[in-house]
């Protein structure tokens, strides 16, 4: 049996800062499309988040009665062989 | 009271994405942010839920912690960019985004380091704390200018498997 290694941990950061960066109607139109562009990103994950929860939610309510079935299975087949056993001990 | 100089995963956070206690996690759909932080809280990995969490009651993540601009306002800056890296190299798993600057320019101070939280989450924890990340010079601050959160080459975090 060997032992896994491994590592896993979040990373420093760094700040980059301009002191006193000037601020002009085209930077301020820079920041402005950046909101605009962040806006629609978080817009589109939050529509994938939307499709991937009513996919799961489909995929669990199958995935559960599938499993629900199969236990009812096994139980009563469980069932008839203590039963056929029982019956043979007499 | 200090921020320290570590930066560290919320064992919290990797049990959730374990056994989904907070089952709507979902890192590839939501939106964390990342909010500033002075040297009053103390970050600890070990933290439960609540005390991981953005604003978590009697946390180190509280608002009064915090440092805000207009232009990074209370709450934090969404991450952007957003990508888990899975197929680029064999044995690592890495999760990174674009750096996180203002909306625009920002006068602040002493900032000692970052909380990356998951703001999309609402239940049963609201804003649960991912990671928290120290500043490698702290502290940071600026004046009437740009501020930018410049993620490690290697991403916000990363697994070595």
């Amino acid at each position: 049996m060997t032992t896994p290694a491994g590592a896993g941990d979040a990373l420093p950061v760094d700040a980059a800062t301009v002191e006193a960066a000037p601020e002009p109607l085209y930077v301020r139109v820079a920041y402005a499309d950046a909101e605009v562009a962040a806006a629609e990103e978080r817009l589109a994950r939050m529509q994938a988040k939307l499709d991937k929860a009513e996919r799961t939610a489909r995929d669990g309510v199958a995935t559960a009665k599938a499993g629900l079935k199969q236990a009812e299975g096994d139980l009563k087949a469980a069932r008839d062989h203590a039963a056929a056993l029982e019956r043979e001990a007499g | 009271m200090a921020f320290g100089s570590a930066s560290k995963i919320f064992r919290n956070f990797l049990k959730d994405c374990h056994d989904r206690t907070t089952s709507a996690l979902d890192l590839d759909t939501d939106v964390p942010k990342i909010a500033l932080y002075g040297n009053s809280g103390t970050p600890d990995q070990n933290a439960t839920a609540v005390l991981s969490a953005y604003n978590g009651a009697a946390s180190a993540w509280v608002t009064a912690n915090e440092i805000t601009d207009t232009n990074w306002a209370a709450g934090g800056r969404a991450l952007t960019g957003i990508t888990t890296h899975f197929a680029d190299t064999a044995g690592i798993l890495w999760y990174d985004a674009s750096d996180t600057a203002g909306a625009g320019n920002v006068t602040v101070a002493n900032v000692y380091g970052v909380l990356c939280y998951d703001d999309t989450i609402t239940t049963p924890q609201a804003d649960i704390g991912m990671s928290y990340h120290a500043f490698t010079t702290q502290p940071a601050g600026v004046t009437a200018g740009t501020f930018t959160v410049v993620w490690d080459v290697n991403g916000i975090f990363r697994y070595t498997l």
